[in-house]
């Protein structure tokens, strides 16, 4: 693929000959899972909202992080560490309510009026989840780190509302009903943006044992060989062998310029390609040479 | 509609239901899909190249800085980017349908030092400004370096800043649906194989959705004010010149009132301006007209 470099500079603002300045910087990020975070003002108890995007954090505790302008004061003066939100998930029926929940509004007004979305009492907490997102999470606010302007809120997921009718659906289905993602920004030409936003589409699958281990996820290289040999993919001979290289390899590992271990490291990566590929003749030839 | 309420406990649990062959189907339906990445990072001992599949998301527009969470027990990503330095160099590589055995085979448990790009024939060239190479088969490659690493939960959150990046000409100013339905690929869900083990699903965007604009929202989008859509709903003749004045005197008395939960015309007003934006953001303006008209009325007599 042919590419073209640009400096950081010139993702932020575009460069001559592309007719909308922001398109080099949501080309190069890729579009982001999109929510409404709610909550509620910390003095007046009412209910707030602000759209933004989602980083994942760790799944234990099942955790994520949201992200706002150190300068928007809707969020970083009312949602404080501790604090109980809601990330709702909405669908291709809430496209104007994220926009809405992204305007500059005066502050403290009924947002969820403004939007049209409904609030349903969860009974896990004190902030509502919105009955017209598929999926809400409940959160607890437990860091903020403040990075490069901007406030990161790191939310640990408590409880979840999903509607019921989506329980049995297949992913597929699933995929395209919700949740939204932030697929860009345009501009006009004048000074104006438009928010982008964007449903899932395709559903692709990844290879599967014996290209990786049985397990998918979290296995070492010994245990998946292992594997390949029980299921006659590899004779115990080679599976022996295989094993006889990496543990020899591993051995050698810092002395890069040994040989041997040169040696050992080019029988692997042959090995592993051949493996990768599901190229059986080539991987047998390999192991008995 | 309606909802089922769970607690993450409950996710964990793997939860079925009537009629769901898979076990991990419903537990998918309560995760967010991600975008995926590949990360490019060097060996601090062999100096050697590593791929590592993952998930990242933007915690910061200006200057651009990608979060990634990386597992306490992955296989290299551990040595070369939890445990480096800050000030550490990687490449942030953003994977395309055309390459998902190649993403899957690096994210496999491949012996350390061994070049997972070369497994998965994927071509590496040098980068712009940072060590590590960028992938010519992904439509982009984010030059970045570390500023931020925190332990949290099972993995490390490392917060990268975009320096550059290398964009995939034929996605330069593309048609941005033709790009979405091309990359990056995002991790979906796991389904079951035949050893109880997962089979990973990636996913692409499939359709784009423009939000409102003007007249719902300044003509300016997410750059405008509210005082400027006020006024240009005036000026468009989307509001009478009586009723603009009204609700842009309404709007001024609720910033003295905002920060005052006590006094004794807040309730009123929150309640009367939010109804005045509503009908505004969902475009009802014979209805707003006819609101302001009779909440001018109502005050009048």
């Amino acid at each position: 693929m042919i590419a073209r470099y640009f400096a950081h500079d010139e993702l932020q603002q575009g460069v001559p000959g592309l007719d909308d300045p922001l398109s080099l910087l949501y080309t190069a990020s890729g579009p982001m899972p999109a929510l409404i975070l709610v909550w509620r003002h910390p003095e007046t108890d009412e209910v707030l909202l602000r759209y933004t995007t989602m980083t994942p954090l760790t799944w234990e505790p099942f955790s994520m992080m949201v992200s706002f302008p150190l300068d928007d004061m809707l969020v970083t003066a009312t949602l404080h560490e501790g604090a109980r939100c809601v990330m709702a998930w909405g669908s291709r029926d809430t496209v104007r309510a994220h926009y809405l929940a992204a305007l500059d509004l005066p502050p403290g007004l009924d947002q969820l009026a403004i939007a049209r979305l409904h609030p349903v009492a969860s009974p896990y907490g004190p902030v509502p989840h919105i009955k017209e997102c598929p999926l809400n999470t409940e959160c607890h606010v437990d860091r903020i780190v403040d990075h490069n302007g901007w406030r990161t809120y790191w939310l640990i997921i408590e409880a979840m509302s999903l509607d019921e009718e989506i329980l049995p659906l297949p992913r597929e289905v699933v995929l395209q009903r919700y949740h939204l993602y932030q697929a860009d920004r345009v501009s006009d030409g004048a000074g104006g943006e438009q928010l982008r936003l964007g449903l899932g589409g395709a559903l692709l699958e990844c290879p599967r044992f014996p290209v990786g281990p049985k397990s998918g996820w979290y296995s070492t290289f010994p245990h998946w060989a292992g594997e390949l040999c029980d299921e006659g993919y590899l004779s115990p001979d080679e599976h022996a062998r295989i094993i006889g290289w990496h543990t020899r390899y591993l051995k050698l590992f810092d002395e890069v310029d040994n040989p041997e271990r040169i040696a050992l490291h080019d029988r692997l990566t042959a090995v592993c390609t051949a493996l990768c590929w599901q190229e059986w003749p080539e991987l047998h030839a390999l192991l008995a040479g | 509609m309606a909802k089922l309420f769970v607690t993450r406990q409950f996710i964990r649990s793997s939860p079925t239901v009537r009629g769901v062959m898979d076990r991990r189907q419903v537990h998918f339906h309560f995760r967010p899909v991600r975008p995926a990445d590949i990360v490019v990072s060097l060996d601090p001992v062999s100096g050697e190249v590593n791929l590592a599949a993952g998930t990242y998301g933007i915690t910061a527009w200006k200057p651009l800085t990608v979060g990634l969470h990386i597992h306490k027990s992955s296989y290299d990503s551990q040595r070369n980017v939890s445990a480096a330095p800050l000030g550490t160099e990687l490449v942030i590589a953003l994977p395309g349908r055309d390459i998902v055995r190649e993403t899957w085979i690096t994210s496999m448990p491949i012996p350390r030092g061994i070049n997972e790009g070369e497994l998965g024939r994927l071509t590496l060239r040098p980068s712009q400004c940072v060590r590590p190479p960028s992938i010519a088969e992904c439509p982009v490659n984010l030059e970045t370096v570390i500023e931020r690493i925190d332990l949290y939960g099972i993995h490390h959150i490392v917060l990268c800043r975009v320096l550059g990046a290398t964009i995939g000409q034929e996605f330069v100013g593309a048609d941005r649906l033709s790009a979405l339905r091309s990359y990056p690929t995002h991790e979906c869900d796991d389904v079951d194989n035949a050893w109880e083990g997962a089979v990973e699903r990636l996913s692409l965007l499939g359709e784009l959705l423009p939000c409102p604009t003007f007249p719902c929202g300044p003509r300016r989008g997410l750059n405008g004010t509210f005082d400027e859509w006020l006024a240009e709903l005036g000026e468009a003749g989307w509001l009478a010149a009586a009723n603009l004045a009204r609700l842009q005197a309404w709007a001024a008395r609720w910033r003295q009132l905002a920060d005052q939960p006590g006094a004794a015309d807040r309730a009123a007003l929150r309640r009367r301006l939010s109804r005045a934006i509503e009908l505004a953001a969902w475009e009802e303006f014979d209805t707003l007209n006819a609101y302001l008209a009779a909440e001018e009325q109502e005050a009048s007599t």
